[in-house]
């Protein structure tokens, strides 16, 4: 960023240290997923009850049941059915649903082209209101306009994600008729507009909720930053404020808000595993909630930990970013998620 | 997240009693103070019996004899908002308390472990663990254990856990850096009684501070779990289930999905201000 040569020696430098960090954090990705894969299978396993009993039916006969069991593999240990279910999932085979008896694979995947793009919408547009009006209320911290920001964000995290969703329902669907009330083109994206208009409500429910975090998060992330010995320095060296914020600030703020950001990014598809039962919206929440409901063991197993292992990856990607942004990260730990409403706020 | 040293924090507990309580804590009380009272008022007093479905008004708007209105059975909101506060507080409290009980064990082990390994991998799985999401969790243990108040307070308290074992795992290894603390174990004094003569009585007022936060989180997932049919079974009154059941009623009969949300909102913000509230007696020198 400072000059050419510098800022390139800077990267040769870097790079190993880079490259060693990322070897370990992928290591220590594998062992995580490795973890919470185990714990989730075999707390899943305390379920009393046999699953061949429901699915064979009433009227089979030991034999039937035997068969069923051995289909589904119930008859052999619990190791072995551990490793089966994890190479079964690495090549794309997610079992066989207790409940409808179809493959859990094709059914997610299905499922997935709704919720994926709900929630990255829902990301984006959070992420859209948040910057601008976050930057705002902390550069214009003692303005009306920053105190009624800092007033309604603090409100803000207190609004259940579903309330918003009913609502906005209510307003927008039932009373002004401007969006569908919920559900989803059964035909899919056939028709991309009526699937993008079943998506404006929900998108903007879990946005609203997000950006009152958000913009929480990067007012006192910027706040930190301003209160700097160095940007007041850079002011004393002849830059302007707008400049001194940019040069310098930026970067430094950005390391704590891509901490929060993949936590957000998670709560995104979290939020859309709530928003979708408010809207009626087929996608992997609603099928997680019905398999919960059902007790269907293979699909609540494959989708929690679809989950929560696109939120550990999340977590590696956000890791990986601030140590492109931060060199100085790169021999240490992670940074702290800033505390809300640092010590700058007050004074 | 100041380093200060351990000598200047002992001035710290002087700071505290001097500084002022501010706007947040002021607001923060009231309206805790306001739900814990109704809590409490509903054990007694309600304006009708809950189930009382006798009246033959239904989906009523807010008038002088039902306050807040009446549901499609005709049943009194107000009653059941009173009724639900309790629940929300239950959990609350019941929940947190487990986040306190199991995050504090691990934190301080972790902490007071002798090893760099041991200390590390906890670490790591705090974190694991923090971006663990509880609706997640809470499903998860549904599955197993069944829909219940206690299987929302089990899940929600170890979700709250982490962020509780991460926070007192950190803040205890700066007091445990301190040299009063070297010169008690140079006098003999074992590890349980370092945590909990030195360790504990230094960090309580941080851990407090983020065990409100953790309250008012927990007050959110469970409405949350409750409106997804996962809490609470009937007839126990929760707010997220009456949002669930307002829902289908919602344009001839609004305030039924309006009261309830809002009794949430003024649940959690009143524990998030109270949080931010004490925070700002502590000063910056405890963040």
């Amino acid at each position: 960023m400072t000059g050419r040569l510098p800022g390139l020696q800077q990267a040769v430098y870097n790079r190993p240290v880079l490259f060693l960090y990322a070897s370990r954090r992928i290591l220590l990705l594998a062992l995580a997923a490795f973890m919470a894969s185990s714990a989730l299978f075999f707390l899943l396993r305390i379920l009393p009850g046999d699953a061949a009993l429901n699915m064979a039916g009433l009227e089979a006969t030991p034999e039937q049941i035997q068969a069923t069991r051995h289909r589904l593999g119930t008859d052999r240990p619990l190791v072995m059915q551990y490793g089966a279910w994890i190479a079964g999932m690495a090549g794309g085979d997610f079992g066989i649903s207790y409940f409808n008896k179809l493959p859990v694979s094709r059914e997610i995947g299905r499922r997935l082209a709704v919720t994926l793009p709900l929630s990255l919408l829902a990301f984006a547009l959070a992420t859209l209101i948040s910057f601008p009006v976050g930057i705002l209320a902390a550069t214009r911290r003692r303005s009306p306009v920053g105190i009624a920001v800092s007033a309604l964000s603090s409100v803000g995290v207190a609004v259940p994600v579903f309330w918003a969703g009913i609502i906005l329902v209510w307003l927008f669907a039932l009373k002004a008729r401007l969006f569908p009330a919920g559900g989803f083109p059964t035909d899919g994206w056939a028709d991309p507009g009526a699937a993008l208009l079943s998506l404006v409500l929900p998108v903007v429910t879990i946005a609203i909720v997000m950006s009152s975090t958000l913009i929480r998060y990067v007012r006192s992330a910027i706040l930190d930053v301003l209160a700097q010995d160095y940007i007041r320095t850079a002011r004393a060296l002849g830059y302007s404020a707008r400049r001194a914020r940019w040069r310098h600030g930026v970067r430094n703020a950005a390391v704590p808000v891509v901490s929060i950001m993949s936590i957000e990014l998670s709560t995104s598809l979290l939020g859309a595993v709530v928003v979708e039962n408010v809207f009626a919206i087929p996608g992997l929440g609603a099928m997680l909630l019905e398999g919960v409901k059902t007790r269907d063991l293979p699909v609540v197993q494959d989708i929690v930990f679809m989950i929560t292992f696109f939120v550990l990856f999340i977590g590696f990607i956000a890791d990986m970013a601030q140590r492109i942004i931060d060199p100085r990260l790169r021999r240490g730990k992670a940074a702290e998620i800033p505390v809300e409403e640092e010590s700058a706020a007050r004074e | 997240m100041s380093d200060a040293a351990p000598a200047a924090r002992r001035e710290d507990a002087h700071g505290v009693v001097r500084r002022r309580p501010g706007a947040s804590f002021v607001i923060g009380t009231l309206l805790v103070s306001l739900v814990l009272v109704t809590a409490l008022v509903s054990f007694v007093w309600t304006p009708y019996a809950p189930a009382d479905t006798a009246e033959a008004l239904r989906l009523g708007s807010p008038s002088p004899r039902h306050w807040a209105g009446t549901d499609k059975l005709g049943r009194d909101l107000f009653s059941q908002l009173m009724i639900g506060a309790r629940l929300a507080l239950l959990v609350a409290t019941g929940s947190t308390a487990i986040a306190a009980a199991l995050g504090g064990t691990l934190g301080l082990s972790a902490a007071s472990s002798r090893r760099g390994f041991v200390d590390e991998s906890f670490s790591y799985l705090f974190d694991v663990l923090i971006a663990f999401p509880t609706i997640l969790l809470a499903m998860l243990i549904v599955t197993i254990r069944g829909a219940s108040t206690f299987s929302a307070i089990l899940a929600i308290g170890i979700s709250g856990s982490a962020v509780v074992s991460r926070l007192s795992r950190i803040s205890a290894i700066r007091v445990l850096a301190a040299d009063y603390v070297k010169a008690a174990i140079a006098g003999g004094a074992s590890r349980l009684s370092i945590i909990f003569r030195h360790v504990l009585p230094n960090i309580y007022p941080i851990l407090v501070v983020q065990l409100t936060l953790v309250a008012a989180g927990a007050i959110l997932a469970e409405a949350s779990l409750a409106y997804l049919g996962l809490g609470a079974p009937p007839p126990q009154s929760s707010w997220g289930r009456m949002l669930l059941e307002a829902q289908e009623s919602v344009v001839s009969s609004p305030w039924g999905a309006i009261f309830p949300g809002l009794a949430i909102v003024t649940t959690v913000s009143g524990l998030n201000f109270l949080g931010d509230g004490i925070r700002e007696l502590l000063g910056p020198e405890m963040k």
